[in-house]
């Protein structure tokens, strides 16, 4: 197997530390990068690459562990016997019903962008975000909140795993099977929602793959359902079609499994995945082998994802100076990464930033379409960035938002010392010598830091959120 | 800054705004070179036509998702339609008879009111070879104009904007949406997006030490392959431009009353604005999503047919009141139509040949173009086969409505369908 060229340990400095923890997850804070940038390349990339998914199923949402938490229908009552109630009876119970489920959805938007400013683990959760946008799942269609938190956590415990398990799981998983039609598909006449989906967007790309491709892989898919009343798999056999069926190169009464298999046989499918990887991780511009590298090591170890994420991240073209701070933030990425920024003893409240990333075109839980989130300049126009701009002011005004104290502990410092501490702290780069002298000229219009009051330092923080600069990372 | 913005352009704004501030000792050389190269472009060309008051102006239109053409423009005696949709033929029972053969949904009350004064033709049978049922890659061909490109190319109304809008302002293309449409990419950058006017505000303008940013604007750069810093540093500027001259339009022309309440008629209701205000924009460009109708779409696509119908209805009868029914003209498409056959699930999949809708005062109106015949020994692989490619359709607004030159924009000569 060709080498694999990694980043030198001559090339590790603060600057591809902290572009390793703003990718791998969501901004360091100023004590991580004080300690990641004394290990070597590969210690740093093991401390993100290390953590066990399993643990998270103990910190969930309080509501998850509610008696009726995973019921499909009011009271989970069968629809007949739902029909059997009053009219007015029945409303009433649906109405709470979908209440209920919009507060919790709501509570688990919180909890998530929350984890993510305080987890110790921060590539579990910025993988799960990749899963997020990846398989595309909206509650505005799955309409509850149980199997979009089980999917959630479905990420979590296979994100990291065995590519081929993870697309059986998703095939399987009920907020999935209720988005993409599959959970109604029948076996006279199939719905080709999730097979066409599978192929195009989950694992092989557009154009690998032919019409009746489609239709044959939804043939096998046709009795995979739920159960009636709970959020739970089940395979319907009066559904399944076990006729004979041709999927790219296998022939024969071929089920899900088969097809998810046969489909990870392909060339195709470990390219389309490095690139997925390498676009979201790394750069919008394709990296031709960055990409192959990737790649080769997931066919190579029979589809392991942690593999895969090991030669991203130890890349040498991961570090490349067109790859640091070359990617538009997302909303949740601004969000978070400032929050972490600015504060490392607090945790601003879920609801805020649940609102501002809604705001800012990134509502977690319902991506706009099967292919997620576009990303990249997709994020930026002409009202967003307006509003990204008002959206971190307020993450700088909050009341919590920073202390003075640990923000700038000496302020002796003289107006470049000044600068620099800030631009380390919230560009993690000195940037360019045009935005280090404008940034001069802004702070000699201010009295000097000795004298400064909290509401100078708000001045100035307001100041470095509200660029260009500041959407990338 | 001078609040008079009204017929401020990129120009004016750099010299007031950016240069009349207090960054002018600042100001980078490389921006002052870029007012000279624009103010000689203006200077040699011929644009005075495109800041007429008179100008045409496009309204792109897309039904996002598929839009299920055949319960939209309904076969009303057609056994073969009725033998592949046993459950979702119900419709031609109310539908509005067009002529003999063809009805509008019963939903589509708005549009049969056009369709009676002569604002509106129906086109069968649009589509082009070899369809993808991809939506992405579907829509991309629409915005590209061109099934054979390569992906993420540039978008037709992109072409315009290099080709006959130099100089002009970003706001001659506005997209109501949530990000940039495909359409708009073009070698040089033209056309804003945003979804709501009042979110989209840089309130903070006035204070001199926080606009600082548009200091490290590098003017509008000329090359395709923007940096991401370059691209954020002109969104930024074109945002603070536009916004401005946005909210003194939308300040002289207060809400329009009548439209009804849905996601559609608040934009066209807001792009009626915009034109009665007088923005110099040419292209909008709107979106109408929810068509993918998979599963039980009886009721679902019955709405939102009755969204698009009242919502066009409402604006073409602004645009009556406005005077500028000629001057404007609507394209409605979706990007590709749905199989013949309804799935299991009381729904339609991923089809291909649709029809579309041109709107607008300057036409005679009426159906053309046959429906696309629905014997299953003619369907290909289960779809329509289309007759007319869509590109003749833009080549009908580029020539005979924009006054462009459609062969530039599209690579070919199509002929224009006459209307």
């Amino acid at each position: 197997m060709a080498k694999t060229p990694t980043l030198s340990r001559r090339r590790w400095s603060r600057q591809t530390a902290a572009h390793l923890a703003v990718r791998a997850g969501f901004g360091p804070t100023p004590t991580q990068l004080d300690q990641l940038e004394q290990l070597d390349p590969d210690e740093a990339v093991d401390l993100f690459l290390t953590y066990s998914a399993e643990k998270t199923r103990t910190q969930t949402p309080d509501w998850y562990h509610e008696t009726h938490a995973k019921h499909r229908s009011p009271k989970g009552l069968e629809w007949k016997e739902l029909k059997k109630l009053e009219p007015e009876e029945r409303q009433k119970l649906q109405k709470t019903f979908r209440k209920k489920q919009n507060t919790q959805l709501q509570r688990t938007r919180e909890w998530w962008l929350q984890r993510m400013v305080q987890t110790p683990t921060p590539l579990e959760e910025k993988l799960t975000l990749f899963w997020h946008g990846h398989f595309a799942t909206s509650f505005k269609k799955v309409k509850c909140a149980y199997p979009m938190l089980e999917q959630n956590m479905t990420f979590r415990e296979q994100g990291q795993g065995n590519w081929n398990t993870f697309l059986i799981e998703m095939s399987k998983d009920p907020a999935m099977l209720v988005y993409l039609d599959n959970a109604r598909s029948k076996k006279r006449k199939p719905n080709e929602n999730y097979a066409r989906e599978l192929l195009e967007l989950f694992s092989l790309g557009e154009g690998n793959y032919s019409e009746d491709d489609i239709k044959n892989a939804a043939r096998a898919f046709s009795g995979w359902s739920l159960k009636s009343t709970e959020w739970e798999f089940k395979e319907r056999t009066r559904q399944l079609d076990e006729g004979e069926k041709t999927f790219m190169d296998a022939s024969g009464p071929l089920r899900g499994e088969d097809i998810i298999r046969e489909i990870t046989r392909q060339p195709q499918a470990s390219d389309f995945l490095a690139e997925r990887l390498w676009s979201f991780f790394a750069s919008e511009t394709p990296n031709k082998n960055a990409m192959a590298d990737i790649s080769r090591t997931l066919r190579g170890t029979n589809f392991d994802l942690n593999q895969g994420l090991r030669v991203l991240f130890t890349h040498e073209d991961f570090y490349h100076p067109s790859v640091i701070r070359g990617q538009i933030k997302s909303p949740v990425q601004l969000c978070v990464h400032l929050a972490r920024t600015l504060n490392e003893a607090s945790v601003p409240p879920g609801k805020m930033m649940a609102r501002g990333c809604q705001q800012l075109g990134q509502k977690l839980f319902e991506p706009p379409s099967v292919k997620g989130w576009d990303g990249g300049a997709a994020w930026i126009t002409a009202s967003t960035l307006s509003l990204r701009y008002r959206f971190s002011s307020q993450l700088v005004r909050m009341k919590q938002g920073f202390n003075v104290d640990t923000l700038l502990p000496d302020r002796t410092l003289n107006r470049e010392q000044v600068r620099e501490v800030l631009f380390d702290r919230f560009y993690h780069s000195p940037l360019r010598v045009q935005e280090r002298t404008q940034m001069d000229h802004y702070l000699a219009q201010l009295p000097p830091a000795s004298e400064w009051k909290r509401h100078h330092v708000v001045q100035v923080l307001e100041h470095l959120v509200q660029q260009p600069q500041f959407q990338l990372t | 800054m001078k609040k008079d913005s009204a017929f401020m352009t990129r120009r004016q704004f750099l010299r007031t705004g950016v240069i009349g501030g207090a960054l002018a000792s600042s100001l980078p050389s490389f921006l002052d070179q870029t007012l000279f190269r624009l103010e000689a472009a203006e200077r040699n060309s011929p644009l005075q036509r495109l800041h007429g008051k008179d100008a045409p102006i496009l309204i792109l239109m897309q039904l996002a998702g598929g839009n299920d053409g055949l319960n939209t423009v309904i076969p009303l005696e057609n056994d073969f339609y009725h033998q592949a949709r046993p459950k979702l033929g119900s419709v031609v029972s109310n539908a509005h008879t067009l002529n003999g053969e063809l009805g509008l949904h019963q939903s589509l009350t708005g549009l049969k009111a056009l369709y009676d004064d002569g604002y509106l033709s129906v086109f069968n049978g649009i589509g082009y070879p070899n369809p993808n049922r991809s939506h992405f890659r579907s829509t991309e061909i629409w915005h590209t104009a061109s099934p054979e490109g390569r992906k993420g190319g540039d978008g037709w109304v992109g072409r315009y904007f290099d080709n006959q809008c130099q100089g002009m302002p970003a706001e001659v293309g506005i997209s109501l949406t949530r990000t940039p449409p495909q359409v708009f990419q073009g070698p040089s950058p033209g056309g804003i997006t945003f979804q709501n006017p009042k979110q989209f505000s840089f309130d903070k303008d006035d204070e001199p030490l926080s606009g600082a940013s548009v200091g490290m604007a590098t003017g509008r750069p000329r090359q395709r392959k923007d940096s991401p810093l370059h691209f954020l540093e002109r969104t930024d500027l074109d945002a603070r431009v536009s916004s401005e001259h946005l909210h003194a339009t939308l300040k002289k022309t207060p809400p329009i009353q009548g439209f009804p309440n849905s996601q559609i008629a608040n934009d066209l209701s807001l792009v009626a604005r915009m034109i009665g205000g007088g923005m110099s924009t040419r292209i909008y460009y709107v979106s109408q999503g929810g068509f993918d109708t998979h599963a039980n779409q009886l009721y679902s696509h019955s709405r939102l047919l009755k969204d698009l119908g009242d919502a066009q209805k409402a604006f073409w009868d602004e645009m009556k009141r406005q005077g500028n029914t000629e001057r404007v003209q609507m394209l409605v498409f979706s990007e590709f139509g749905r199989r013949v056959n309804e799935n299991g699930s009381g729904g339609t999949d991923h089809g291909a040949g649709a029809p579309a809708f041109v709107l607008g005062g300057k036409q005679k109106g009426g159906v053309i173009g046959k429906l696309p015949s629905l014997n299953p020994k003619d369907l290909h692989r289960g779809d329509v086969q289309h007759h007319t490619d869509f590109r003749r359709l833009y080549a009908t607004v580029i020539d005979d409505h924009l006054q462009a030159d459609s062969e530039a924009l599209l690579g070919k000569n199509w002929s224009a369908v006459k209307i």
